[in-house]
């Protein structure tokens, strides 16, 4: 099991710094991959946005906040949480 | 000189508090490439979801639900079940929102006849009548693919003779094996009075076993009738 971490606790700007750290953008209101494009939920295909992304390991997929994208990712890997 | 000192003293005070937000970010990266650490929104939306892997109903679900569409769709049901005894509205409505984008109206009404205790309660009624796993698996499946052939939900302004008609024409044309008529609130009433109906069609009476099951803690608030086709057709090929 890993650690938890809240991003609620960040600023906007310390979210995007987040992203950039890691190898991605954003535009202020949605995750972009490298090329500027808009990352989207491996599990429910939406675009991701910047104010309710969840980052989490294994090869750092990032998805909405949702119960069914959780669920989802879960069920790939019933450890982490 | 009093106001230069100033300036640099809050130039220096937000130097300082850039230099460690930035470097609070990437220590929590480093954690986060270590595998020690998960970027979360809110722990209520993880233990919702994991609340639901835990319970005994999903223990028991995923016993007879092989198919991974129809699994997800089994754990949204009862999510929003819980959901529902939270009385958050929103997160519901959000939810049912990204399971229509994701599957549409068909994985809405699957997430929703879990939900609503239906299919509990038929897996309930069915382990009466099948006796291996295999065969439960292929009928709880059946339901969950086919919802609109097996299931006719009951509203207060249904005319009896109609939902009569409904069934019989579909007795007539497939032969099901089984049928599920459901009801809540008020529309109970109306099952009540189909149930009488039921027991005078000489198609069911001669094909079908009709077993009904009541729910509600204060009163009746749920009022299913189920119709199997009779043991010595079960387990025809068709």
């Amino acid at each position: 099991m890993v650690e938890t971490f809240s991003l609620q606790t960040l600023s906007k700007d310390e979210k995007i710094q987040l992203l950039y750290e890691l190898g991605f953008k954003s535009d202020g209101i949605y995750v972009l991959d490298p090329e500027g494009k808009k990352i989207k939920d491996k599990y429910i295909d939406v675009d991701v946005k910047l104010e309710n992304m969840l980052i989490l390991p294994s090869s750092t997929i990032i998805l909405d906040n949702n119960p069914m994208s959780i669920a989802s990712y879960l069920e790939e890997h019933p450890d982490v949480f | 000189m009093c106001s230069d000192t100033y300036k640099d003293t809050i130039e220096g005070i937000t130097k300082g508090a850039l230099e460690f937000g930035e470097n609070k970010i990437k220590q929590l990266v480093q954690q986060f490439k270590n595998g020690k650490l998960a970027f979360i929104q809110d722990q209520e939306t993880i233990d919702l979801v994991k609340k639901q892997l835990e319970s005994g109903e999903w223990d028991l679900c995923k016993g007879y639900i092989k198919d991974d569409f129809l699994k997800l769709l089994v754990k949204m049901g009862l999510t929003l079940r819980e959901l529902d005894r939270l009385k958050e509205t929103k997160k519901i409505q959000n939810l049912k929102q990204k399971i229509n984008i994701k599957f549409g109206p068909r994985g809405i009404h699957i997430s929703e006849i879990v939900q609503n205790k239906l299919l509990t309660s038929f897996i309930g009624s069915l382990a009466k009548t099948i006796n291996t796993v295999p065969e439960m698996i292929e009928y709880i499946e059946k339901l969950l693919n086919n919802l609109d052939n097996y299931v006719i939900f009951i509203k207060n302004t249904d005319n009896v003779k109609n939902i009569h008609k409904i069934i019989e024409t579909k007795i007539m044309a497939n032969t099901p094996d089984f049928l599920i008529i459901f009801s809540c609130g008020s529309a109970i009433q109306v099952a009540m009075t189909l149930k009488s109906e039921l027991f005078k069609m000489q198609i069911i009476t001669e094909n079908y076993t009709v077993e009904i099951q009541e729910e509600g803690t204060e009163g009746i608030n749920k009022y299913l009738i189920f119709l199997f086709k009779q043991e010595s057709n079960l387990f025809e090929d068709k």
